[in-house]
């Protein structure tokens, strides 16, 4: 299994770019429209923006640039300077380790009940 | 004549293993051997070698061994069903090198790149009548043999863990356990150290294993890199606030050292396949009982018994819980008062949670009484949207007592209260945020109507940016996504009658209407020959699609049926008519344009994988003939 932790400009680039490798397509049936996995796609967690400063009673939240994605996948894919290898991430799949990226990864070392 | 003699397809919550939920009927049965001289006698009569003498295969002693890497297979033809399954087993002798591709006809290939016994299933497309080894591979194969295969055993993919409600009515995760690891595990064996190595002696066996300061034991052939494991262990005395640790095979991990039943899941690593047990500072340490299982998590369907009574599947969609502490709730929440006197306080990990172990969180508060006065702790999300957010939580009363508590979130509608019994109850409320937050409130207002002092127990917090609650996601320090629930099966032709059958779904989806359709499906595997049962886009209302050879679509429609009820549903075909019965009474009928062709593939979803199915399943049944007016009067009843 591989996770791929994504960020683009904004949502539409990320979209067009997840649509254009194939994660996903679009199917319209009846005037209703949903995205549907494809081609070994798991899951695509939008993220949207991650907080870096958050928010104090006199001042909002800082955002990093841009907006963040995770992708898990039976494929593998090269996403060029959209790819990050974040140490200290803000969201893991149920039973993966909390910064699991890349290719092969493990479920959750671990876990105390 | 009982239905069960026409049914050729029930699908029951039963028995699973990870990746497949078993079917009840057909009990999995093999065809005759299919392949002649799967042995590799010698003289070769029966095996084509692609290419001829002059090629990288050679047959000899039993053993077909592949040398070279030209591009040349080794292949029969053998008699095979359309749409069938086929299980192929063999034994890879030895593995050099390359992709050993093991093919029906001109269908996807399997890769196999190691050695060992191999098991595999394909289905075969109509293609060429060749069972072929091909690819780059470099090693040799034994005892090969290929049988038609009939199952429904239904093929889930989930690829993350899922919690579920237990027939104990515990929330747990739904997973396998292997069998025990650790020998001498209560160390009641005539001689503990005969399995346990201690190598400097400083643990001594008495009831129990009693550790020393600074001491380990372990025992070798345990731990295997990448293999998750399940690791239990009981704590009777400790001493001097002695820490306590085990080892994972590549590095230590200090766990609960409290007296009490603990419990760690963690993934073997490192080469050694050792298994460490150690004490550091403190003074005494007695272990009462270890135990180590592997564990499966990843696509276990879901056997869920929530609510009680009988059991159902439980399908549900991808969801990502916003809450970074689902279970330390003094973590993910903060105190806001307002009044003389309004204060709380959150103690983690205080009493039994609704998963059976000591993790969950005290809420005690007392609050002023007038207006616009609370005790609350709050969850704040930062949106950048507008959103649905649907929030819920476990909550049971510490004092024995019924009590009013206050639990709300922005777009809500009206605050009001909330009565928590002395049985864990799980609320859930749907909101909406605004495009800078979303919020949740839990304590006391009483100007709402709620008591003025409370004592409760709390447990998983959760929130989802959807429109209705899914099943509990643990989080511990980040948010953390489950993803959907799929099943499927394909190859079982022989298990549908394409002329004449009945379709019939006992369940409930998670929602009454939806942004998209969804389906439960009979078709080839494409859209051009089918019979589907759609629970609509369009709340309270079913339809039945029948399609033959890319004909036009013979449609009926049931209005009037809310879809998370727990409804009775049959589609019939036969070669005039096509109809829906729900809860015990026809609902529409019309004459089918095409009858369907071919088909093979049963989904909880449309033929092309899209429309899944997300609710609850407690019976799926297939029939080879259009059941009568009694027997659908008698199964929708």
């Amino acid at each position: 299994m591989n996770i791929y932790k994504l960020q683009y400009t904004n949502k539409a680039e990320g979209d067009a770019d997840l649509l254009a490798k194939g994660t996903y397509e679009i199917i319209t049936e009846e005037g209703v429209t949903q995205d549907v996995y494809r081609n070994g796609t798991q899951a695509i967690v939008y993220l949207g923006k991650i907080v870096e400063v958050p928010a104090t009673d006199t001042t909002p939240p800082i955002y990093y640039d841009g907006v963040f994605y995770d992708l898990m996948t039976t494929e593998e894919f090269d996403f060029g300077i959209h790819e990050l290898f974040p140490v200290n991430c803000v969201h893991s799949f149920l039973g993966y380790e909390k910064n699991a990226e890349g290719t092969d990864v493990d479920p959750d070392e671990l876990i105390i009940e | 004549m009982s239905l069960l003699d026409d049914v050729s397809i029930v699908v029951t919550p039963n028995g699973y293993k990870a990746g497949e939920l078993y079917a009840v009927v057909p009990v999995p049965t093999e065809g005759s051997e299919l392949i002649t001289d799967g042995n590799f006698p010698t003289p070769n009569a029966n095996w084509t070698i692609q290419g001829g003498a002059a090629t990288t295969w050679v047959i000899n002693n039993n053993i077909a061994t592949r040398t070279g890497s030209t591009n040349w297979g080794l292949y029969q033809n053998i008699t095979r069903t359309v749409g069938s399954l086929y299980k192929i087993t063999f034994n890879v002798l030895t593995y050099t090198s390359g992709n050993l591709q093991v093919r029906l006809g001109d269908g996807a290939a399997n890769n196999v790149t190691n050695t060992g016994s191999k098991t595999l299933y394909l289905i075969w497309d109509g293609s060429t009548d060749k069972f072929a080894f091909e690819g780059s591979f470099i090693g040799s194969i034994e005892n090969v043999s290929v049988k038609e295969y009939t199952s429904a055993d239904m093929d889930v993919t989930r690829a993350t863990a899922a919690t579920r409600v237990d027939e104990n009515g515990l929330v747990n995760y739904a997973e396998i356990l292997g069998g025990e690891e650790v020998t001498c595990g209560d160390f009641s064996c005539a001689v503990p150290t005969d399995y346990w190595v201690v190598p400097d002696g400083n643990v001594t066996f008495s009831s129990g294993a009693i550790f020393d300061v600074d001491t380990k034991m372990y025992q070798n052939n345990i731990i295997v890199a990448g293999t998750v494991y399940k690791f239990t262990y009981e704590i009777t005395e400790n001493t001097g606030g002695m820490t306590f640790r085990f080892y994972n095979g590549a590095s230590y991990n200090f766990v609960d050292d409290s007296v009490g039943v603990h419990t760690v899941y963690f993934t073997g690593a490192g080469t050694n396949h050792r298994f460490y047990l150690s004490t550091l500072s403190g003074t005494s340490l007695t272990l009462k009982s270890v135990s180590v299982k592997e564990v499966t998590r990843d696509n276990v369907p879901r056997i869920d018994y929530t609510g009680g009574g009988c059991p159902h599947i439980l399908a549900e969609p991808q969801r990502t819980n916003e809450i970074t502490y689902s279970e330390a709730i003094s973590l993910s929440t903060g105190e806001v008062n307002s009044g003389t006197g309004s204060d709380n306080t959150a103690t983690d990990n205080y009493g039994i949670s609704p998963n059976g172990t000591q993790n969950a969180t005290r809420l005690v508060a007392s609050s002023a009484t007038g207006a616009g006065e609370y005790s609350l702790r709050d969850f704040v999300l930062t949106t950048s949207a507008a959103e649905s957010y649907t929030q819920s939580v476990y909550l049971k009363s510490n004092t024995g007592s019924n009590q009013k508590l206050s639990y709300y979130g922005k777009g809500t509608g009206t605050r009001g209260f909330i009565t928590v019994t002395n049985e864990w109850q799980r609320f859930e409320i749907t909101g909406a945020s605004n495009t800078t937050n979303y919020f949740i409130y839990l304590g006391l207002r009483p100007e709402d109507g709620t008591d003025s002092s409370c004592d409760v127990l709390v447990y998983g917090l959760q929130l989802e940016q959807a429109s209705y609650a899914t099943s509990y996601i643990p989080t511990s320090g980040i948010t953390v996504t489950r993803n959907q629930d799929i099943f499927t099966r394909d190859g079982i032709g022989s298990l549908i009658n394409d002329s004449e059958g009945t379709l019939y779904f006992e369940g409930s989806a998670l929602e009454n209407g939806s942004s998209s359709n969804r389906f439960i499906s009979l078709s080839d595997g494409t859209s051009d020959n089918l019979i589907y049962i759609r629970i609509d886009s369009t709340a309270s209302r079913f339809r039945g699609f029948a399609r033959g050879s890319s004909g036009s679509y013979t449609i009926i429609t049931a209005n009037g049926f809310p879809q998370t009820d727990n409804n009775k549903i049959a589609l019939v075909w036969d070669a005039t008519n096509f109809r829906i019965w729900i809860n015990g009474s026809e609902r529409a009928t019309t004459t089918i344009n095409d009858l369907p062709v071919g088909m093979n593939t049963l989904n909880l979803s449309d033929p092309t994988s899209s429309g899944n199915f997300f609710g609850k399943v407690k019976q799926l049944q297939v029939y080879t003939t259009a059941l009568t007016d009694t027997q659908l009067a008698a199964l929708t009843s």
